[in-house]
């Protein structure tokens, strides 16, 4: 009945080495009720919905699920007890197919005598993204030649897959372009209408605060509070989060465009096949232009094409003051040009490698000596600067990337170019997955190289975002520029949906 | 997507490579002055390519894993022995189940010394391969002190490596194969932990059981490969392995999945192997006829032939294929 609590965990604790990822945590959801989780990365969200969903044990407390005691020794007997999850520590298998991973590990009742009955999958898989009304997706191509927001949808649909009385997501959206988002949040919304619950994750706090009925603020492990969104605003939350007064906007407080005089970047008759066709324009100095459009409007292909990536690409992309033609990353880096990928973990760092090595790589060429000799002392010099300088929470510059939290992780991704000069930068979704204080510190660093007269272009699923830090905005529409709008009154989410869709 | 949409999409690139296949082979005719298409001659290449895919079939299931085993090619030549040995005393039913007992008994072995030793499978692959070898050296030095010779197969007992039962065994190992790859709990399972453990572990899948079965699911592969060359070669000694000589067993069903693995964006690997087979085989016995040297050569040539193989397949692919 809806009010009513369904999940209680009661001081639950979990232990990682020296770290206490979380300390008595008591929280309470209930039925019908949207509830986010909100704090810092390494507050220790994700490892609360690990814990609940069976992915990590606790050391100590308990949970009751419906008044009952639950204790779930892995993801199955979550998805038993009626909970559907699409957290972070559970990915996909890449080399089975689309439709086989909505069932893994619970393909029983579609095998007989161990043979799996796939078609029956399928069948039913297609049932639930038609019941729950998400995108058509090809159920039979191997997981792993799928973009990350597929792949984001295949776990959404092994969640709904078990009819969950909730449902658990954890930083799904930011994976998720605009039209997915609003598919979601429509799931969201009929969640709630059947008294159903739903426990989100999320460092957009403009979403958290539009869905959700309560939020719950964790800050180094502990409850700072548990709120009804009603009664807070966003500075009060954002101080909930950090412990700090976040003063003033995120986003630039200018309400006019403002560019420099020389054309830095142009981009003429711009064709990818079947991806984006005849873009053009101009990047000026200390602009930012700005890219929005759906999921497969093209723009995160442009982010590659315009570095010189992309297969397949026709046009002319030049660099105006070198007077160089970018047909290549070789180009692009010659060129003192700067990419910074959506998929961070995947296209832009290498995990396994250290701080260091993430950090001094687009710098070799600087680095390196007469002879070409890499000095380790000049590679451990640079990489202690640049961790001082974008203030990179790590061990120390031999941690592995893998151990660094979403937003330490960016600061690298985007601070070892920032530490050259640059001709222009490419930022798709630069704020992806990054919490409060990692976002504020990034726009603060846009809006610090703006002024020192670098152009910027910013492709991102977020309107918001764009429409906080662009001068220009391109919103793109099946592969073509549908509109430019330039800042001012224009500069509306409205005026940009209209055309989107 | 409808069914007739997909089995159109699953069959188009088979009759694609069927119709390469043919074209090679009136090609290689030309080039052979008419010997090449004669009934005896594609036989001859037709059961070497089920011999290959067997083993081949075999790799599926071991690379499902992400692992290695090097081990494969001395496996079988226990499995040829012991099998011929077998049949020799009891007829072909004993000579099947020995190969297969033989093929199951050490891949799982194998398979647990990979699971519980945690020692990367390529590395204890490798002294696998040797310590088998040896053991093969030393049952030979005993038959030897016996004043015999190592086992060949009595010639009426090698029905199984003739046509037609040759082909018989062929459409059910593809069938086998193709189900416990695809459609099984099994092969499902193997490729999930091989592809992803931590989220397989998640999802309540049984690593240990699923390594352990997979082993004996590709030493059923590797025992039919046993059995079915020492049907095969009846009536002739197959020399011993040596000093990782047993790699060389391996080679050509290695070259058929290299090939089936590119192919595998049209075409099911499963499926694809025994035509990677035939197409290596077509190679062989082209060069063999137009005096290409036996031996280095020819697997040089292959070897080639593989690489510009993956080049033409591969084109377009700018990331890094492993």
């Amino acid at each position: 009945m809806a009010g009513e609590v369904i999940l209680r965990t009661e001081k639950l604790n979990k232990t990682f080495g020296p770290t206490r990822a979380n300390i008595d945590i008591d929280f309470e959801l209930r039925c019908g009720e949207i509830h986010g989780l909100v704090g810092e990365n390494g507050s220790g969200k994700s490892t609360l919905l690990s814990q609940i969903v069976g992915i990590i044990k606790s050391d100590s407390g308990a949970m009751h699920l419906n008044g009952e005691a639950y204790a779930p020794r892995t993801p199955l007997d979550a998805y038993d007890s009626g909970i559907g999850i699409v957290v972070q520590e559970l990915g996909v298998i890449g080399n089975l197919p689309a439709g086989v991973n909505v069932f893994i590990g619970r393909h029983q009742r579609f095998t007989k005598m161990g043979i799996v009955n796939t078609a029956k999958i399928n069948e039913e898989v297609r049932e639930i993204a038609k019941k729950w009304d998400l995108a058509d997706l090809s159920l039979g191509s191997l997981t792993g030649t799928m973009n990350v927001e597929s792949r984001k949808q295949i776990e959404l649909l092994r969640a709904l897959a078990v009819d969950p009385q909730i449902l658990i997501l954890d930083e799904i959206t930011q994976a998720l372009s605009y039209d997915n988002r609003r598919r979601l949040y429509a799931i969201i919304d009929k969640f709630k209408a059947m008294g159903r619950s739903v426990l989100m994750i999320s460092h957009d706090l403009e979403e958290v605060m539009g869905a959700c009925d309560r939020l719950t603020a964790l800050r180094d492990g502990k409850v700072v509070a548990t709120v009804r969104t009603a009664d807070i605003t966003m500075n009060e939350l954002k101080r909930m989060m950090v412990g700090r007064d976040m003063e003033g906007d995120y986003y630039r407080d200018d309400k006019a465009p403002s560019k420099g005089e020389d054309i830095v970047l142009s981009v003429r008759g711009l064709n990818v096949v079947g991806e984006i066709s005849e873009m053009a324009f101009d990047l000026y100095e200390g602009e930012i232009v700005g890219f929005c459009g759906l999921s497969d409007s093209g723009i995160h292909t442009l982010g590659k094409a315009l570095y010189g990536l992309s297969e397949g690409r026709e046009g002319n992309i030049r660099l105006e003051k070198l007077d160089l033609p970018i047909d290549s990353p070789q180009a692009a880096l010659r060129g003192a040009m700067a990419y910074v990928p959506k998929e961070r973990d995947w296209e832009g760092l290498m995990m396994q490698g250290s701080v260091r090595s993430n950090l001094t790589l687009p710098s070799l060429d600087i680095l390196k000596d007469k002879i070409g000799f890499l000095w380790t002392g000049a590679l451990n010099a640079s990489a202690k600067r640049s961790v001082e300088d974008f203030s990179v929470k790590c061990r120390d510059i031999a941690q592995e990337m893998n151990g660094l939290s979403g937003g330490n992780k960016q600061k690298v991704n985007l601070g070892r170019w920032i530490s050259k000069e640059l001709s222009c930068l490419i930022l798709d979704c630069p704020t992806r997955g990054v919490d409060v204080g990692a976002k504020a510190y990034i726009y603060q660093l846009m809006k610090q190289l703006k002024d020192d007269g670098l152009g910027m272009i910013l492709i991102s699923d977020e309107l918001l975002e764009v429409l906080g830090m662009a001068d220009r905005i391109f919103v793109v529409k099946n592969g073509k520029i549908a509109k430019e709008l330039r800042r001012g009154a224009d500069f509306t989410e409205e005026n940009i949906i209209e055309v989107m869709l | 997507m409808s069914n007739s949409v997909n089995i159109k999409k699953t069959l188009i690139p088979i009759f694609v490579f069927i119709a390469l296949i043919v074209l090679f082979a009136l090609v290689f005719n030309l080039a052979t002055h008419g010997k090449f298409l004669n009934a005896a001659n594609i036989n001859n290449i037709l059961s070497n390519a089920i011999l290959a895919s067997f083993t081949a079939w075999g790799f599926c299931f071991i690379m499902a894993l992400n692992y290695m085993d090097l081990s494969v090619g001395a496996v079988i030549m226990i499995a040829v022995y012991v099998s011929g040995e077998a049949g020799n005393a009891f007829g072909v039913p004993a000579l099947v189940v020995c190969g297969l007992a033989v093929g199951v008994a050490v891949m799982t072995l194998n398979f647990a010394i990979f699971t519980w030793t945690r020692v990367p499978s390529w590395v204890a692959g490798l002294g696998l391969a040797l310590i088998y070898e040896g053991c093969i050296s030393i049952y030979q030095k005993y038959k030897e002190t016996l004043g015999g010779n190592l086992v060949y197969l009595d010639t009426k007992y090698g029905i199984l490596g003739r046509a037609p039962l040759i082909y018989v065994a062929f459409a059910i190992g593809l069938i086998l194969a193709y189900i416990l790859y695809n459609r099984s709990a099994l092969g499902l399972n193997a490729r999930s932990v091989g592809s992803n453990p931590n989220v397989a572990r998640a999802m309540g899948i049984n690593i240990t059981r699923t390594l352990i079965m997979t082993g004996i699911v590709s030493g059923i592969f590797i025992g039919c490969a046993g059995f079915l060359r020492e049907s095969f070669s009846a009536g002739s000694v197959i020399p011993v392995p040596q000093s990782l000589s047993s790699l060389a067993v391996i080679f050509p069903g290695f070259a058929a999945i290299f090939i089936a693995q590119v192919l595998g964006k049209w075409i099911n690997m499963i499926i694809a192997v025994p035509f990677c087979a035939m197409l290596i085989y077509l190679c062989y016995n082209v060069f063999a006829m137009t005096g290409v040297p036996l031996g280095t050569i020819s697997e040089t040539m292959i070897a080639l032939f593989i690489i510009i193989f993956g080049l033409i397949a591969q084109r377009g692919n700018k990331g890094v294929v492993k």
